[in-house]
């Protein structure tokens, strides 16, 4: 029975490890969107209030815009990283050929390397080709830093296709595109929605890069939020985070239901 | 031929891309770190930013800090993922428990908050008039507000660290929850006919799998929390500041100051491509999931 | 062949908001007069042109009231009365909007997104000495012309440099003190009272470490009390001048640091974290350069009721803060009107109240209506707010801007750092 005390024990610790390295952050930021500063030492907030709130559902939060602006970008990201990814992990995971290792550590570089240096460098480029200030420079910029993650999910999806699905579809008389959609795409999207899942979180979650790049006039939620949680105010700052976290949380839901959807339609 | 290029062909693409956005600039940033800075009326090459900096005691003092506070932080996030990641794969093994996937999305709720928010909860939670510091006051540990030990702001960079691993051992436990599962059902029982139980199992056969994306990821959280700016931007301190950050007020100083900033900048990347380098050699068959190795 | 659809719609959803995406963020700029003429036409012409352009305000964006006063009372009222819509920018710190403009200048970004921005002091003069400013437009506002008392020495110079116009003076902040009735009884009211008080309480007291403007400004005053008073420091001083006059403020600085917060082995960044800690409790004692902002705080809820604020015997530091155009800004026309605007008796008296923000005007009281001058005094600015014969009595001068980053280098080097 040493098996069963070790599992009791292990789910001990486990939920122990969960509540409060998980939890507790999230309950104090739900609470401290919901009320004014509390005097020390209380516990609980005298009365609550929905000052923050107020502010949020006010034109001057600017809320709405940098939700539009935020997603826009992280979608429009996204889309082009699957077009980049797919070809190359394509290639990387079921090809083999000389300098293939050359060109993957260019692609993963961007996980490692940080990508605010880059951009720093690359700023008075962009200022000149007119790029700067806007949400179009501010998605190019994202690519780097969400890029590599999509092709490390592709490749983990390609490595289990091999080719040859492919070649019995070839023999049965189907041509490049249709081999793709029916053969190669399904197999795949796992991969796709992964990536998909990563390379938004990564956009919605850049500041440095948006704020160099886009000037104050790309505004996304972590733009706005950044003045208020640097000290401004703690409670409209929980509010912000609330609400990018609703809204990382819907992406990555929205993404499961396309993908729940997909294979339902199969 | 056609045949033979393909692979190069459908390469391009996302090679352009990453080449010219992202190697241009740190191209574009050496040059400007080199002197190179017509902007600035200054254009002439010397490597006079470096010799400034890794002379000046600031740049140093920074570069320990950064050291310091990535390697504590990667080692808790490390641990801390590890075990959470054991954890749920034994207790699904067991079938014990109907909640794993819930747990398992659970564990990844500091994934929808961003860094900076994340750096803002630690505020919350572990200042002298945060959260904790409230319940230890009511639990009876402290009677003054000034008896909470000092955690965040402060030089050692604590808030920093405990900021990280919060965000980080989640990202550590996801990667490696998928090698886990690719560990067969019938290892676990032929384990246990030889007579090892589970404890056995872990160390024996689940651990040493994981070996190689544990020391990957490991390394990819390094590098990140050595070269990040939000966090140790909200919660460091006055002197000494964290590199990225010490980079970052230099880059919006005066334009003169610009190649130094540009310099630490090109520093921070060398480091971080040192550090994956050895990244690599670790986890090479992590990287090309030719479906040998263990992702 | 349901599936395609779908795949279909949603590229078509994601490649409009590629386009959306790309299409956002622009700024429109009218065909106009060259801005040269700008600065020579007849004011009716300039109104004329601005009809109907949107103007960028680049400005601090940490603070809910300020943000809507102007969204909620200005923008409208503006846009109704001149037809020129105006739009806020929040930004973090005001060093970014010049550093995006000197960014701009060596790009030669003739058409930038900037056309107006709240700054002052060092801000300016780093603008005037880059060259990043539009001209010398005050003089072209009626309402300078008719409230302002452009002579007046603390309006005609910004810490010291002369404006010669390039901006417009847009509110008047004087340096408080706050703290906690409920917790100190007797608050120190000068430099000197202040070290016997935080010997006496402990960890109870800091100040925002420079370069932050509030910290900054502490350390003026210090200086002011510790070498021998203001004076001296209106002269031209060349730098080993002024070094050489500093000795007793590091001293004192070093002196009480054992004794402050965390003691003095950091400081906050920020006035924003120095409240943050007043409001929490951690500290006795904040301070700032809005004498309304303690009673703002109080009725938002952040600060205790028993938050309030005074001046040192000896005075405290004021200054103004304006309104400049940059070099490249798209519609300068609209710029001119709206800051014309925001200068108006109307929109400062609103301003003034502390519903909105309950700040200082920068127009001159006495040349206000009397129905105006009714309406100002009608205003009750708080509990916390000091009345306005108080603060005027107790005025200090700012002293040049290109002194400011030597005694905040000085300050790193000799008490941050020991």
């Amino acid at each position: 029975m040493n098996n069963a005390r070790l599992m009791h024990g292990m789910h001990v610790v486990l939920t122990f490890l969960l509540l409060i390295i998980v939890t507790l952050p999230i309950i104090s930021l739900v609470v401290g969107a919901f009320t004014q500063q509390m005097p020390w030492p209380r516990l609980w907030p005298e009365y609550w209030s929905l000052r923050a709130w107020e502010y949020m559902i006010s034109p001057t939060s600017d809320v709405g815009v940098a939700i539009w602006t935020s997603l826009s970008i992280a979608a429009a990201v996204t889309v082009i990283n699957i077009l980049l990814a797919v070809p190359v992990a394509d290639a990387l995971s079921r090809y083999s050929f000389a300098g293939k290792t050359w060109i993957e550590v260019l692609l993963y570089a961007p996980i490692i390397i940080p990508a605010f240096v880059s951009v720093m460098g690359i700023h008075i480029t962009f200022l000149r080709l007119g790029l700067t200030d806007t949400s179009f420079g501010v998605m190019l910029a994202h690519i780097a830093p969400s890029l590599p993650y999509m092709i490390r999910a592709l490749m983990i999806s390609f490595g289990t296709l091999g080719f040859e699905w492919e070649e019995q579809g070839r023999m049965l008389g189907a041509r490049r595109m249709q081999r793709f959609r029916h053969i190669v795409l399904p197999h795949i999207l796992p991969g796709i929605v992964v990536g998909s899942g990563l390379s938004m979180l990564v956009s919605l979650s850049q500041y440095l890069i948006t704020f160099l790049i886009g000037g104050g006039q790309v505004i996304t939620i972590p733009i706005l939020l950044f003045p208020f949680a640097s000290g401004g105010d703690p409670n409209i700052a929980a509010a912000y985070t609330l609400v990018f976290a609703g809204l990382a949380a819907a992406a990555l839901w929205g993404l499961d239901v396309l993908l729940n959807m997909y294979y339902r339609r199969r | 031929m056609w045949p033979k290029s393909k692979p190069y062909l459908m390469s391009l693409p996302a090679l352009v891309v990453i080449i010219v956005i992202f190697y241009g600039g740190l191209y574009e940033g050496l040059i400007q770190s080199l002197g190179y800075f017509p902007a600035a009326g200054q254009s002439s090459f010397s490597i006079s930013a470096y010799t400034e900096i890794l002379r000046s005691s600031d740049f140093w003092l920074s570069f320990w800090l950064t050291l310091r506070v990535s390697l504590i932080s990667t080692m808790l996030a490390a641990v801390l993922g590890l075990v959470m990641s054991i954890c749920l794969f034994m207790l699904s093994k067991t079938g014990s428990s109907r909640w794993i996937p819930f747990w398992r999305r659970w564990f990844q709720l500091p994934f929808v908050v961003p860094h900076l928010a994340g750096a803002y909860l630690i505020v919350l939670l572990f200042t002298q008039s945060g959260w904790l510091s409230r319940l230890a006051y009511h639990v009876g540990i402290i009677d003054e507000i000034t008896d909470f030990p000092i955690l965040v702001n402060e030089p050692f960079g604590i808030g920093v660290i405990l900021a990280y691993t919060w965000k980080e051992a989640p990202f550590i436990s996801l990667i490696l929850y998928p090698v886990l599962l690719r560990i067969h059902d019938s290892w676990h029982d032929a384990a246990r006919v030889f007579g090892a139980n589970s404890l056995n199992f872990v160390k024996e056969i689940v651990l040493p799998l994981l070996m190689p994306a544990w020391f990957t990821a490991s390394f990819i959280v390094f590098a990140f929390t050595f070269s990040a700016f939000e966090v140790p931007y909200l919660l460091g301190v006055t002197y000494p500041k964290m590199l990225p950050v010490l980079a970052y007020e230099s880059y919006s100083g005066d334009l003169a100051d610009r190649p130094e900033a540009m310099a630490i900048g090109i520093l921070i990347v060398l480091i971080t491509a040192v550090i994956g380098v050895l990244a690599y050699r670790f986890g090479r068959q992590w990287l090309t999931a030719s479906g040998r190795g263990w992702l | 062949m349901r599936r395609n659809k779908v795949w279909i719609t949603l590229m078509i959803i994601i490649m409009l908001s590629v386009i959306l995406a790309a299409c956002t963020g622009n700024n429109s700029a009218g065909g106009k007069i060259s801005d040269k003429d700008l600065l020579e036409a007849d004011w009716s012409e300039v109104a004329k042109q601005a009809e109907g352009q949107t103007v960028n305000l680049y400005m601090w964006g940490g603070s809910d009231s300020i943000n809507q006063y102007i969204d909620e009372w200005v923008a409208p009222r503006l846009k109704e009365q001149a037809n020129v819509t105006l739009k806020r920018v929040p930004m973090n710190d005001t060093k970014d909007i010049i550093n995006k403009l000197l960014a701009e200048k060596q790009a030669s970004k003739q058409q930038g997104t900037i056309d107006m921005m709240w700054i002052n002091g060092e801000n300016f003069n780093t603008s005037q000495e880059s060259d990043l400013l539009f001209g010398s437009f005050t003089g072209k506002l009626p309402n300078a012309l008719e409230y302002v008392d452009l002579e007046s020495p603390d309006i005609a110079n910004d810490f010291g440099i002369p404006t010669e116009g390039m901006e417009a003076p847009w509110g008047k902040a004087q340096f408080v003190f706050v703290y906690d009735e409920a917790k100190v009884k007797n608050p120190p009211k000068s430099m000197e009272e202040l070290e016997q008080w935080v010997e006496q309480n402990p960890g109870k007291f800091t100040y925002p470490s420079p370069p932050d403007f509030t910290g900054s400004a502490f350390i003026r005053h210090a200086m002011y009390e510790t070498t021998g008073g203001h004076e001296q420091y209106l002269d031209e001083l060349d730098q080993t001048q002024l070094e050489s006059k500093l000795d007793p403020l590091w001293d004192y600085l070093n002196r009480i640091e054992p004794h402050l917060w965390r003691e003095g082995k950091t400081y906050p960044e920020s006035l924003a974290k120095l409240d943050q800690l007043f409001a929490s409790g951690e500290v006795w004692m904040s301070m700032g350069y809005d004498p309304a902002r303690a009673t703002n705080l109080i009725e938002n809820g952040t600060f205790a009721k028993t938050a309030r604020t005074f001046v040192l015997d000896g005075g405290t530091l004021s200054n103004t803060h304006y309104l400049a155009i940059p070099f490249n800004a798209p519609s300068p026309a609209g710029a001119m009107v709206a800051i014309n605007y925001l200068l108006s008796p109307e929109a400062q008296i609103a301003k003034y109240d502390p519903q909105h923000w309950g700040e200082d005007m920068s127009i001159d009281p006495a040349k206000l209506s009397d129905e105006d001058r009714q309406k100002l005094e009608a205003i009750d600015r708080g509990p916390a707010t000091l009345p306005a014969d108080v603060l005027a009595s107790h005025r200090l001068p700012e002293i040049a801007s290109s002194y400011v980053s030597i005694i905040e280098k000085g300050w790193t080097e000799h008490v941050a750092k020991k």
